[in-house]
């Protein structure tokens, strides 16, 4: 028995082993476009030159992994320079709103849907975070990164009241460049899978766009663009950030 | 009476070709190229010239010619396209050779359509028949399906009898 080499991927929130004959090195490199007679191939993302003046072929994972039949989804993160895709097969998970709006995320961000004690959601650091699996995550409401639309309902004094009494919906989401994310929820809908023909422009910063599933306009959540709202600090929306961090004291 | 033509020649198979030498920014001993895999065989992959990565064109298969009867090493030429230098393996390169426009005649259907696809014209020379390419016609490739698109029954293009 012979030892085969894996090299451990991650693209698309799964992970994926590529076997190769051999590891030569991890290099900084400068990716040079290919020349477009090679686009029809969609597995490169490019090329580069190494130190030693060979060639390399850049690969694109996520190509190679959907030609492989090992994520079944188009790329989700919004990828540049693949606009023309002309279908793309999503299972996504539902979500619902307070006011019944609709909304959905690609399932294979999700890690886990769960419901917390409102009570495992902490304070920190003038976040809120929760323990999950020994790891510390990030709490966060979903409306909270999106642009409210219903921002006279939440400064009223609150239907929090109603909405948090003992349990919270959540949704574990997994990031491939931020940290994973437990996003609060109002109400889980289920999972659907849809064929993605043509998404309707965004409504809002953090929607990749609008589509029909059960027949209702649902939001498709552009999740990393979401989580990269996280980590910005809140100077887009300062009062509303102030008003929902007292009216949580005041709880 | 319009000047000479210069024309860089190079052969494929024993036949003589040429492009313009304007066109023609370098030769280069062969090269190792690095494959593209599940290119189409007239795109054998790409080269490093000078930390500049060129896509490399099998001009053989380009021009529907057979596969080398040569067993020399290839060389390499390198011509000027609107889309940037690119990289054509040859047999053999030839001379330069000044050529009057007044002896071009026009591509004869004796021709492959790979061949006649890509030759603006014919000129006789003493002893032998020129070629002379287009670049930017070879560098066009017909459709995705490289290869196979050339292969279509009839080009329909009654040329004058000569």
């Amino acid at each position: 028995m012979s030892a085969i080499n894996l090299v451990m991927v991650r693209t698309e929130g799964r992970q994926i082993a590529l076997q190769v004959d051999a590891v030569r090195s991890t290099e900084e490199i400068v990716i040079k476009p290919l020349d477009k007679r090679f686009k029809s191939i969609a597995l490169y993302s490019g090329a580069t030159v190494l130190g030693d003046g060979r060639v390399a072929l850049i690969l694109d994972i996520a190509a190679l992994a959907r030609r492989a039949g090992m994520i079944a989804t188009e790329r989700l993160s919004g990828g540049e320079g693949e606009t023309g895709s002309p279908k793309e097969k999503l299972t996504l998970l539902l979500l619902g709103g307070p006011d019944g709006e609709r909304m959905a995320t690609p399932l294979d961000r999700v890690q886990r849907l769960q419901e917390f004690d409102v009570s495992a959601k902490g304070p920190l650091a003038g976040k809120f975070v929760m323990q999950y699996r020994g790891e510390v995550l990030p709490v966060v409401e979903l409306a909270s990164l999106l642009d409210e639309r219903r921002s006279q309902r939440r400064s009223g004094e609150d239907s929090h009241q109603g909405e948090y009494t003992g349990k919270l919906s959540a949704v574990v989401a997994k990031s491939e460049k931020h940290k994973d994310v437990i996003m609060e929820v109002h109400k889980i809908l289920g999972i659907a899978k849809v064929e993605v023909d043509n998404l309707n422009p965004p409504s809002r910063p953090g929607v990749r766009g609008t589509l029909v599933v059960q027949e209702r306009v649902t939001e498709l959540l552009e999740m990393e663009a979401l989580f990269a709202r996280m980590e910005e600090p809140p100077v887009t929306e300062p009062e509303l950030v102030g008003a929902r961090a007292e009216s949580r004291h005041g709880r | 009476m319009a000047a000479d033509q210069k024309y860089a020649t190079f052969y494929l198979n024993e036949i003589c070709f040429g492009v313009p030498i304007e066109k023609v920014q370098e030769v280069l001993e062969f090269q190792n190229i690095t494959p593209v895999p599940l290119s189409a065989p007239v795109l054998p992959g790409i080269i490093n010239l000078r930390g500049q990565i060129l896509t490399t064109f099998d001009l053989k298969t380009r021009l529907d010619l057979s596969e080398s009867e040569s067993s020399a090493q290839p060389m390499m030429i390198v011509v000027r396209t609107s889309e940037g230098p690119m990289n054509l393996i040859v047999d053999k390169i030839g001379s330069v050779v000044d050529v009057d426009p007044e002896q071009f005649e026009k591509p004869t259907e004796t021709l492959k359509a790979g061949a006649r696809a890509v030759t603006t014209h014919v000129c006789k020379l003493e002893g032998m028949l020129l070629l002379a390419l287009d670049t930017e016609r070879i560098i066009q490739l017909p459709g995705v399906s490289v290869g196979q698109a050339d292969r279509s029954p009839q080009r329909e293009e009654k040329l004058p009898v000569q």
